[in-house]
């Protein structure tokens, strides 16, 4: 609360100083949705009210983005349901452009890589936690970004400066891991030790190259997800510790068009050398393609080599995975979309549908399911990893 | 000293009747092409800003208003950002002749659009990607077809048949004006049937020269159309160097143009 308040502090500060100096544009949006779903006969609600103001000029610009959710993640009735209100800040940053560049510092977004479902070389940026049935959807990070303009190309530089864990970030929450997978079982967590410990880097050069643009990067940083670094036989009781290990990634990314720009193509690739755990590839290759008629088709096949190093005690052979999505516009106002996700060596399928309505001007309602078929003794059951659980949702979201 | 002044006006009478007989033989010989060619110029405003709104009439009869602000440098590049509703405020598309990129706020990324996208609804208007594109009649051979009264004025009536299967539409009628070459009315065909219908109806004087206003489009398929009005447009803009670029995508998108 007190880094928000600070932050807030600095962009008034910069506003009411610029303001009558400079020729500064100031805006503000948001909107209010409400998000209603059902999974595991439980039920989750909640209203969350996002906001968000800009200001600057074409040189500069200063972004803050938040919301206040008032949910209650799991109730059976509505005699169970409990609200909590919370306040989440998902962006602050000032953005300046140069001649030559561009330089942003804050909590933000930096968007690598070019996939749909999957995103091997977009790594700055850990996957959402609450998750309300987006596709790939990323957390913000505090970070430093600059790019430099190069010609045709760009070599951008990003320095990471709070590592945000995707599991236990206590001994508390890793002990309730652990006897999550077995009721005996104790269990402590491994953290980044001080702020320089938590840095991680990025570099990436990006250019176009025959109407393909075209990323070579390299990171180093973390995992996001934990890995079991030892376990304590002797202790009573034994005791899982997890970590987040150092890693180095190597990664490219290509996109453009195919038969003469109908076909949309997209290649990631990475390689992982991590502390803990064997060296992993990461790569996708995806195809879209859009019917006369308006029908929209994507596919994209991903290989994770990384599996194993995050299930603890098995090796996991499920490396290959497709994944389809088709969308229609039903009506003016009525958008349809189904899409599939599947592992090559399995008859696992989590399906999704969903129908996008717009009511009116501002008004958008969404209605979906996610549905696993055959998860049962797959790795994908309970697995936090690749969280695949049936549900229902409804979405209305109102834009201001 | 009669003789003197009648050859002098002779001579002028047969001055004018060559300017006049050249006037006639040259307007009798301009080509489709031609034709075309002129009322794509009138379409060009120079360097401009400009703000718009697009009036989108769903086939349900509902009513949807997106505003925009345009800015263009010639007919071959413009930048084209939404700021209402809120629901797309933010995403911008970048034209440079063929290639069209967009930016979405939501994905944070700036994509190239395959061809197969150009030619689908521009945010669920009656308008297709191509039809803002600066090279919309670029794919087609034209030819002059005849004359005919459209809206009121004469007007040249010229073809259009697609020149490969890479153009939007399989051909097109227009109608442009004999005086000023101000295109008016534009049928478009796709599989010999005829699917959508932009009329031009108001003009305004920039630079000197009546250019479009107001353009409707009639998605004959859909039974949908949607109306695209310049609010106010300001020409003789200077941009930086290098303005439109993709790479000045998600930064537009984020300031007032």
């Amino acid at each position: 609360m007190k880094k928000i308040i600070s932050i807030l502090f600095i962009l008034i500060l910069i506003s009411v100083v610029s303001y009558p100096v400079l020729a500064v544009d100031f805006s503000y949006g948001g909107q209010f949705d409400s998000y209603l779903e059902r999974k595991n006969n439980n039920y989750n609600f909640a209203n969350e009210l996002k906001l968000k103001f800009d200001l600057g000029s074409f040189n500069y610009n200063g972004h803050l983005e938040g919301a206040l959710i008032n949910q209650d993640s799991k109730f059976a009735n509505l005699s169970q349901f409990s609200p909590d209100n919370e306040v989440k800040l998902d962006k602050a940053y000032l953005d300046f452009w140069f001649a030559s560049g561009e330089l942003k510092l804050g909590k933000q977004r930096i968007a690598w890589g070019s996939g749909y479902f999957f995103n091997p070389t977009d790594i700055i940026n850990p996957l959402k936690e609450d998750n309300k049935s987006e596709i790939n959807p990323r957390q913000s990070t505090d970070s430093i970004f600059g790019s430099y303009y190069l010609g045709k190309g760009a070599l951008q530089g990003v320095i990471v400066t709070d590592f945000q864990p995707l599991g236990p970030d206590n001994n508390d929450q890793a002990a309730e891991v652990a006897r999550s997978i077995n009721p005996a079982l104790d269990g402590s967590v491994v953290l980044p030790q001080d702020f320089s410990d938590e840095l991680e880097y990025g570099l990436r050069y990006t250019t176009v190259i025959n109407y393909y643009d075209f990323s070579l990067m390299y990171y180093q940083g973390r995992e996001d997800y934990p890995v079991v670094s030892a376990f304590e036989s002797n202790n009573t009781p034994p005791e899982v510790i997890f970590s987040y290990p150092e890693k180095e990634t190597f990664g490219l990314d290509l996109s453009g068009t195919l038969a003469g720009g109908e076909i949309g193509v997209w290649v990631e690739a990475a390689y992982t050398n991590p502390d803990i755990g064997h060296n992993y590839l990461q790569s996708i290759i995806g195809l879209d393609y859009t019917y006369q008629n308006g029908l929209h088709l994507l596919g994209e096949y991903y290989r994770d080599e990384s599996l194993s190093n995050f299930i603890p005690g098995q090796e996991v052979k499920t490396k290959d995975f497709l994944g389809l999505e088709s969308d229609y516009n039903l009506t003016d106002l009525l958008k349809i979309t189904g899409s599939l996700l599947t592992p090559f060596n399995s008859d696992f399928y989590l399906l999704n549908g969903e129908l996008n309505y717009s009511m009116a001007q501002n008004v958008e309602l969404k209605a979906g399911f996610n549905q696993p078929i055959n998860e049962e003794g797959t790795i994908f059951e309970n697995n936090d990893l690749f969280p695949a659980e049936d549900n229902l949702y409804l979405e209305l979201s109102y834009y201001f | 000293m009669k003789i003197a002044k009648k050859i002098i006006n002779l001579s002028i009478l047969a001055a004018l009747m060559i300017i006049i007989a050249v006037s006639i033989v040259n307007a009798a010989n301009i080509t489709g092409q031609e034709i075309i060619d002129k009322a794509e110029d009138n379409m060009d405003y120079g360097n401009y800003q400009s703000q718009a709104q697009m009036t989108i009439h769903t086939t349900g009869g509902d009513k949807r208003e997106l505003k925009m602000e345009i800015r263009g440098e010639g007919t071959e590049k413009s930048i084209m950002k939404y700021y209402e509703p809120a629901r797309i405020e933010g995403v911008t598309f970048l034209f440079i002749k063929d290639d069209i990129w967009s930016f979405f706020p939501r994905t944070g990324r700036v994509r190239h659009l395959a061809a197969s996208t150009k030619n689908q609804k521009m945010m669920g208007s009656s308008f297709s990607y191509d039809d803002f594109s600066s090279e919309a009649f670029e794919d087609y051979s034209v030819k002059l077809i005849g004359n005919e009264k459209m809206l009121g004025e004469e007007c040249y009536k010229v073809e259009g048949q697609a020149k490969s299967d890479e153009a939007a539409y399989d051909g097109f009628t227009a109608w442009v004006t004999e005086g000023d070459f101000r295109l008016l009315k534009v049928n478009y065909f796709k599989a010999g049937e005829k699917i959508k219908v932009m009329t031009i109806e108001t003009f305004m004087k920039v630079n000197g020269k009546l250019r479009p206003k107001k353009i409707t489009m009639k998605d004959l398929n859909e039974d949908n159309q949607t109306v695209f009005e310049y609010i106010e447009i300001e020409t003789g803009v200077n941009f930086r160097p290098n303005y439109f670029n993709k790479r000045n995508l998600e930064r537009i998108s984020k300031s007032q143009l």
